[in-house]
This record gives C-alpha cells, sequence and structure tokens, in this order.
C-alpha cells in the first residue's frame, strides 16, 4: 500500500472509483486471486441479463486482463509497496466494463502508451492482420502471451482501450486501463 | 509409444491423444503458464510426428482459451504441418453457433497453417 494512498483512494481522487462494481479486487495478484476473480466474473456471467455471446466474451478478455496482471506481477521485481493492482467489473448504463490498474516505473508510460495507441489507430480488420501475424511468428521461448494480450482484448471487446497514467512520485504512475465490452 | 490423455481442471483441458492418430482436445485452457502446461503435450506429438499413423485429427473442442495457449496450439499445429508427407492431417475446429469470436479463432489457424482446418459448429 502507498502511504497515504490506497488504490481505492487514487480511483476516488480520479473520479474511476466504480459505482455500482459487479466484481471489486484491490490487492496482490496471486495464483489464489486468479483463481477467485476467474470465478467471479464466470458467475456474474451467469447472470440472464448477459446474453450467451456477452457472457463469453466477458470471461474471454477478463481472464486475459486478470492473467495480465498476474504476469505483470511475476515478471517485474516491484517494491512491496507498489506490488496491489486492480480488477474490477462494472456495468455504467447498461454497458459492462472492466478495468485494471497496476503502478509501473514512469520510465514505461512511453512504450505502453505507443503499444495502445498504435492498437487503437487500428480498424477492425488492421486489428485481425495484426493479430495473425504476431500469431504467425509466436513462440513458445517467450513466456506470457508473446504481445497478443492487448491486441485480443482491443479486438474482442470492439472498441479502442481507454488508458491513463496517474502521476504517484517521481519514479511511478499507476497505469489504469479501461476496456468497454460491447453486447 | 503410450497415449497422452490428462483428465480436466477448471482451467486446463481433457487431453486425448492416442498413437493411432486420434487426437482430441476439449474443455477450457486458461492455465497462467501455459507453455508449462503444454510442454508435455507437445513433446508427445513431437514424438508422434516421429512415426505418425496413416490418418491424423486433432479435434479441438475449447469453449475458453487464452492468449498464451494460442502460441502453444499453433506451436502444436505446427508439428502436425510437418507430417504431411507420411500422413494425412487434419484439424477440426469445433465452436457453438453464437461464440463468433472462437469461430474466428479457428479461421485466424486456418489463415496461418497449411495444413486443412475445418470449422464446425457443434454443441460443446
Amino acid at each position: 500500500m502507498i502511504t497515504n494512498h490506497t488504490i481505492s483512494d487514487i480511483l476516488q481522487q480520479e473520479d474511476l472509483f466504480p459505482k455500482t462494481p459487479l466484481v471489486f479486487h484491490e490487492g496482490i495478484f496471486g495464483v489464489d486471486t486468479v483463481d477467485k476473480l476467474i470465478l467471479e466474473i464466470d458467475e456474474v456471467g451467469t447472470n440472464e441479463k448477459f446474453g450467451e455471446r456477452l457472457k463469453k466474451k466477458v470471461f474471454n478478455i477478463g481472464v486475459e486482463v486478470i492473467q495480465n496482471l498476474y504476469h505483470h506481477f511475476e515478471k517485474t521485481s516491484i517494491p512491496t509497496e507498489y506490488s496491489e493492482g486492480l480488477f474490477t467489473m462494472f456495468d455504467e448504463d447498461n454497458v459492462l466494463y472492466l478495468m485494471s490498474g497496476n503502478f509501473l516505473k514512469n520510465t514505461q508510460i512511453a512504450s505502453v502508451t505507443s503499444r495502445i495507441a498504435m492498437i487503437n489507430e487500428l480498424s477492425p480488420g488492421e486489428l485481425k492482420s495484426l493479430y495473425r501475424g504476431v500469431l504467425d511468428i509466436a513462440s513458445v521461448a517467450d513466456r506470457g502471451g508473446a504481445g497478443l494480450g492487448f491486441i485480443d482484448i482491443a479486438r474482442k471487446s470492439g472498441n479502442q482501450l481507454d488508458y491513463n497514467f496517474i502521476t504517484i512520485d517521481k519514479t511511478y504512475s499507476f497505469f489504469v486501463l479501461k476496456i468497454k465490452i460491447n453486447g | 509409444m503410450d497415449n497422452y490423455t490428462l483428465i480436466p481442471s477448471p482451467k486446463t483441458p481433457r487431453i486425448n491423444f492416442k498413437e493411432n492418430g486420434s487426437l482430441e482436445m476439449s474443455g477450457r485452457s486458461i492455465p497462467e503458464n501455459s507453455v508449462d502446461f503444454y510442454q508435455p503435450a507437445l513433446d508427445w506429438v513431437g514424438e508422434y510426428a516421429k512415426q505418425p499413423a496413416s490418418e491424423t485429427r486433432l479435434v479441438v473442442k475449447l469453449e475458453y482459451f487464452n492468449t498464451s495457449t494460442s502460441k502453444c496450439l499453433i506451436e502444436m499445429f505446427r508439428k502436425l504441418e510437418t507430417i504431411t508427407d507420411k500422413s494425412t492431417v487434419k484439424i477440426e475446429w469445433h465452436y457453438e453457433e453464437e461464440d463468433e469470436d472462437m469461430m474466428e479463432s479457428g479461421k485466424d489457424f486456418q489463415h496461418i497453417l497449411k495444413i486443412p482446418l475445418e470449422l464446425i459448429v457443434s454443441e460443446l
């Protein structure tokens, strides 16, 4: 926990705290948390208000987002005070959103921004081509999703990825990724 | 060689690879570390590829899979691409009718691969 700043505090300050969260977790993202959250998004999907198609989309994208967080904390050496993350799923004006958050170094902002900005500029057809191109050269030698994660999330959600970086101090920022899921 | 079978878990699929060329996987494939999970299956397919049956049919009936699984799937399919001079290879990609994303995933593999991949609508 950041001194004087829990993740909830950061969300409140930035007016990002979900009003009606269906799933909410702030804290460590170990295997147990991943399993618990996957169960929760699966259960929310059984709600009759979501059709089968939306249920599958939410589960697919949710798993990708949750596991992105898991891998982020697994592979980067982050001081304890920055080792907590956020995952939430909420309903806003009858549209479903998934949101994730994690601390990263300010020096990483440029590369993350350029990756997402590039994805956001692509049409659905171009996203499909990019995905296929990356999959074609994917290797099991690389850990994680081989850079397919953001592309897959953008493609399945049918929307641009909404993101921002909230400055915490001179070394760290809090990266928020908000995904609107088309039904 | 022995057949390779795995019972499913909430995050990993049922796998039933037989040396007679009948290979099937079904269920969910969303492990955090897909490479670790799939390595034995990839090794098995590698061994199988040395002396494959005259016909090889891989049936994929996945309900969900994560992007790290897709890397392992492409690796597995690539191994099957190498045996087409010894075996007639076919992949069946099953998906539920309303699951457009799973159909698109099948098309992605179909586009990349040189071996036939048939898209089949079914009840998973």
